[in-house]
């Protein structure tokens, strides 16, 4: 299959969403999302229906993967093997972009959850080598996230600087969520905006924004099971006006609306895309 | 291992098991609780959506499985949809000191089966041309062959009553047989078959013998000499199991 790239307005693809979407598109001629986005360690492996449904999407939209077990912080190997197989599935599917969390999701075993790096010298040099190795196998560039977190272990920098660091020395992409800024903002004390700020626009792949859980006043937890909120929308349309636009995919993982519902979130990062920066307007989605 | 690697792990084993290992240097306890409870509740939703029976049988000590599993199990599987079985190893590996009822094995076992097929790999119309079978042919002259879609399984307990308000403690003196496959519109199937019927399934699975050839096998294992209703049983289960695909089709 070619190989394509995402462009526009995109959606997580989920089992649950499997059935609205196919509904939708039996009533409708098209559907309002320019790509999707799909975690290879959902899919990959699997037959049978499930095998079906992803290649009914896969034929008709681009996608891009979006790892979440390659624990790229992890102290144990790599897993080689696991990245072959990625690269099989990628290209079974034309799926050219390939973007992973700047997290470990791992000891000894899989927990299958995002665990914070210290931010050392050490950890930086550990995670670039292991950010080229990843390329090198899966033959792509590989976007790394940046991701939300609860608390910081003791380490040499900022998270901004991390990120900045690990960015430069592995030449790698950046796969930039905003809400993940904002999170992070609100957990830790910082100022999300001069955080987007010092981003360097060149490495921008692509984006994700979603909802997330207010805990408590200083805790929010990333749950991508809400709507997105104001602040983050804005955060959005900073990152257009400073960066440019770039494609963005509205991520939602569980407490799923009606489609209806999504699709409207989904138009929203469009409008977005579409306003010059001087009339862009913010507001809730619809 | 690195400086940073050990406070990785030391972060990694106080989620495992917070009981076991100190909140890590420099952390809040209530950040540290956040962690705590997430990654759990994952494990948790994951494994009682995987096995929703189970979960309603052990009722409170449920969730001290699961963190039993956390705490003791290193998955090696990155996919998500082999995590089931990983829990199923874990429950085998540690039967005894788990303490749990002792059919628990087995009802996990069949409550992953009907996922297990539906997501399997293999696909009818490939294995047809692979292994060059017809479902055009006729079952008592050819060799019917067996779906690999197709899986004969047999428990010491009645795992399909197993309920909150059945909780067997013996297991059955003769053990249940299942029959559980995929059909060509992906859907999976399940039909509690008899001994005879699995002895013919066992027997299909050498691909080998002919329908006729199979009557004459079974007429000799049952001692029977009334081969015309032995053929007439055989023809028409063996006739339905190619129309529901049981049989991946006929070799000529």
């Amino acid at each position: 299959m070619t190989l394509r790239h995402p462009e526009g307005a995109g959606l997580g693809f989920r089992r649950a969403l499997v059935g609205p979407l196919d509904a939708w598109l039996d009533q409708h001629a098209s559907l309002p999302v320019d790509f999707f986005e799909i975690a290879p360690e959902n899919w990959l492996g699997m037959g049978g229906r499930f095998a079906a449904d992803l290649r009914r999407y896969t034929e008709r939209f681009p996608f891009v993967a979006h790892g979440l077990s390659l624990s790229l912080g992890g102290f144990e190997p790599l897993d080689e093997p696991f990245l072959h197989r990625v690269r099989r599935f990628l290209d079974e599917h034309g799926i050219a972009v390939y973007s992973e969390h700047l997290s470990y999701c791992s000891d000894t075993g899989h927990l299958y959850d995002l665990m914070p790096i210290p931010f050392t010298e050490e950890a930086v040099a550990h995670v670039t080598e292991r950010i080229l190795r990843t390329q090198e196998i899966v033959g792509r560039p590989l976007a790394i996230e940046n991701v939300s977190f609860y608390a910081m272990p003791e380490g040499e920098m900022s998270e901004l600087e991390f990120l900045l660091e690990v960015l430069q020395q592995a030449d790698c992409q950046l796969l930039l969520d905003v809400n993940n800024i904002h999170v992070n903002a609100v957990n830790h004390g910082y100022d999300a905006e001069s955080f987007l700020q010092a981003i360097p626009a060149e490495r921008i792949c692509y984006g994700h924004i979603a909802g997330h859980y207010q805990q408590e006043e200083d805790l929010i937890i990333d749950t991508h099971g809400a709507t997105v909120i104001d602040p983050v929308w804005q955060l959005q349309q900073q990152a257009f006006e400073q960066h440019g636009v770039y494609p963005v995919l509205l991520e939602r993982d569980f407490n799923f609306p009606p489609l209806e519902e999504l699709l409207q979130e989904v138009a929203h990062i469009a409008r977005l895309q579409a306003a010059p920066p001087s009339s862009a307007r913010s507001g809730t989605a619809g | 291992m690195k400086t940073f690697q050990q406070t990785q792990a030391a972060f990694a084993a106080r989620i495992r098991d917070p009981r076991a290992h100190p909140v890590p240097a420099g952390i809040p306890e209530k950040r540290m609780a956040v962690y705590e409870t997430l990654f759990f509740n994952n494990l948790e939703d994951l494994l009682s959506s995987n096995f929703p029976v189970l979960h309603e049988v052990l009722a409170e000590r449920w969730l001290e499985l699961v963190r039993a599993f956390l705490r003791h199990h290193r998955c090696q599987t990155p996919l998500f949809a082999e995590i089931p079985r990983e829990f199923i190893q874990f429950l085998h590996e540690h039967a005894e000191s788990l303490e749990l009822p002792p059919f628990s094995e087995e009802l996990a076992h069949y409550e992953w089966a009907e996922m297990g097929l539906a997501a399997a790999r293999e696909d009818l119309e490939s294995l047809r041309a692979l292994q060059g079978v017809s479902v055009e042919g006729d079952v008592m002259k050819g060799v019917p062959v067996l779906s690999p879609l197709a899986w004969v399984l047999s428990y010491q307990w009645p795992v399909h009553e197993i309920s909150v308000d059945y909780q067997p403690e013996t297991a059955l003196e003769q053990p249940v047989w299942l029959l559980v496959w995929r059909d060509g519109n992906l859907k999976v199937q399940f039909a509690w078959i008899n001994e005879t019927v699995v002895w013919l399934l066992q027997h299909l699975q050498t691909g080998k013998h002919s329908g006729q050839a199979l009557v004459q096998q079974l007429a000799a294992h049952l001692q029977r000499e009334d081969l015309a209703t032995l053929q007439t049983f055989t023809r028409s289960l063996l006739e339905d199991y190619l129309q529901r695909d049981v049989l991946l089709g006929v070799r000529t």
